[in-house]
């Protein structure tokens, strides 16, 4: 039987969907990432949700929806960041950045947890990236 | 009166294969930077006049105090048309 993700949770993983993305379009990133932390450390563990299958509703919700909303990294990582803080999980946001072919700059974002990818499917390739910023501000090695 | 500049709150420095990069969280736009370039953003972590940002490119670089006078002033003044730095406040 395939777990679903509770009622609670799909309406909170959907006004995330709703509100994060098309609001880190207009309002700068440093400015609502006190927000978007909730409580640190965050306050108690939710165990109704599963990471998993919330990380997997969040991704299918997000390649399904349109223009300010439709999946990019920063999109999902945000929104994932701000419903697991929410679920009592001690995960970081973190931005990373290399040199593509052509010597242009490829930026990434993903979740760490206990300093390790979180939900992440290609873990190999974050070796290849500089981490520049990462939430909560200070939490890792990015430079303010 | 005297000009003191200060980074912006909303920017991130790194290095990347020998380069200076600077990622602005306001608007998510990222800056290439020179050597000396990441060396003087570094320092205006806390408010700097232009003074003090020649005196630290001669600390690091061998540089007549006039090289690093221009360098400085024309960075800044690059800088703060592009909001990676802000006037911290004039005296």
């Amino acid at each position: 039987m395939t777990a679903r993700l509770p009622l609670a949770w799909r309406l909170r993983a959907a006004a995330s969907i709703a509100v994060i993305p098309p609001l880190l379009n207009v309002v700068s990133f440093a400015r609502i990432t006190g927000w978007l932390s909730g409580p640190h450390p965050p306050r108690r563990t939710d165990d109704r949700v599963d990471d998993e299958h919330l990380s997997k509703w969040v991704n299918r919700a997000l390649r399904r929806a349109p223009g300010p909303w439709r999946h990019t990294c920063l999109r999902r990582a945000t929104v994932l960041y701000y419903l697991l803080r929410r679920a009592g999980r001690q995960v970081e946001l973190h931005i990373g950045v290399r040199r593509d072919d052509a010597g242009g700059v490829v930026a990434h974002a993903w979740l760490v947890q206990d300093g390790v990818p979180y939900l992440e499917a290609n873990h190999a390739r974050l070796a290849s990236y500089r981490l520049i910023a990462s939430l909560p501000d200070g939490s890792s090695a990015g430079r303010r | 009166m005297t000009k003191r500049y200060r980074r912006h709150a909303d920017l991130r420095l790194t290095e990347l294969d020998g380069e200076g990069l600077a990622l602005h969280l306001g608007n998510r736009k990222y800056f290439t930077l020179s050597e000396s370039g990441l060396v003087m953003l570094n320092a205006l972590d806390k408010p700097c006049g232009l003074n003090e940002l020649v005196e630290v490119l001669l600390a690091e670089y061998d540089v007549t105090p006039e090289k690093a006078g221009r360098s400085a002033r024309h960075f800044l003044d690059e800088c703060e048309q592009a909001g990676l730095v802000i006037v911290d406040e004039q005296a």
